[in-house]
């Protein structure tokens, strides 16, 4: 938030912007209290990989 | 008479019914059979003799007598099993954060998962998100109670320093950091959109069982 981050939810999902930026947290895991919001965010390294094994 | 003969009229007389005999001031009464005994030569053929059932030849081929897995149409009679489905409202993440051992498709291979456990004691191993999404080691959870992004995979790591941070979890323990610096990874969306970004600071912490975000840097 202190660097320019907004954040605003739609139900459970939470989204932070910044300019064109966007983060949601889609990934939605529900708990006897409330829920978890999570996002899948994969290595850049491990995408260069994954890369070199496909060719 | 001799008195051979005089026995045999002793024996014959104790045979004959004497009417109801007094046993323990209660009267037994003794009634004859009407069925005829006789030791006679009988004549077979007059009595009606069941016809044996015809009983089809057995083949006892072991092989085939095997029980095959593919051909259980013959257990029809067998009750159904019983899906059970856990209702979400009946859930519960362990407060302790109790880790219980996946023994199949483990979501970290090196770590366990985190047990759920139902009002009913039911336990599911994964931690199971809607769309049947599973937690995977590029989950990354929103929290807005850490001080730095952190997870337990360094790769995609750069601008690393080594620094030894005390981290203290949710059940009180508290795990060491072996470097800090900056992660770039690339946001997978579920609509299946990407986006690059570089978490900063991001803390590798060895034996954290899920990655978290902070949404509250300070």
């Amino acid at each position: 938030m202190t660097t320019g981050w907004f954040i605003s939810n739609v139900g459970p999902v939470l989204t932070l912007k910044k300019d064109d930026t966007s983060i949601t947290f889609d990934r939605i895991f529900a708990t006897k209290d409330g829920f978890l919001g999570g996002v899948d965010m994969i290595a850049k390294e491990e995408i260069a990989n994954l890369c070199l094994q496909s060719k | 008479m001799t008195t051979e003969e005089l026995l045999t009229l002793e024996k014959e007389e104790t045979l004959v019914d004497k009417g109801p005999v007094l046993i323990d001031n209660v009267t037994v009464v003794t009634e004859d059979t009407s069925y005829d005994i006789s030791f006679g030569e009988v004549d077979i053929s007059s009595y009606d003799i069941p016809e044996l059932v015809n009983i089809p030849d057995v083949n006892l081929d072991l092989e085939a007598t095997l029980l095959d897995d593919d051909d259980l149409s013959d257990c029809e009679d067998l009750p159904e099993l019983e899906e059970k489905v856990l209702d979400d409202d009946n859930l519960s993440v362990d407060s302790d954060l109790s880790f219980c051992a996946s023994e199949q498709h483990p979501p970290f291979p090196e770590l366990a998962a985190p047990a759920i456990t139902s009002s009913e004691g039911e336990v599911a191993n994964h931690l199971v998100g809607q769309d049947k999404y599973n937690l995977n080691p590029n989950t990354f959870f929103a929290d807005s109670a850490c001080s730095s992004h952190m997870g337990s995979c360094d790769s995609g790591m750069f601008d690393t320093k080594e620094e030894k941070c005390s981290v203290r979890i949710g059940d009180g323990k508290i795990l060491t950091s072996t470097k800090v610096g900056k992660k770039r990874v690339t946001v997978v969306q579920k609509d299946d959109t990407m986006t690059d970004i570089v978490l900063s600071p991001y803390k590798h912490v060895p034996g954290l069982w899920v990655n978290v975000f902070a949404l509250l840097l300070p």
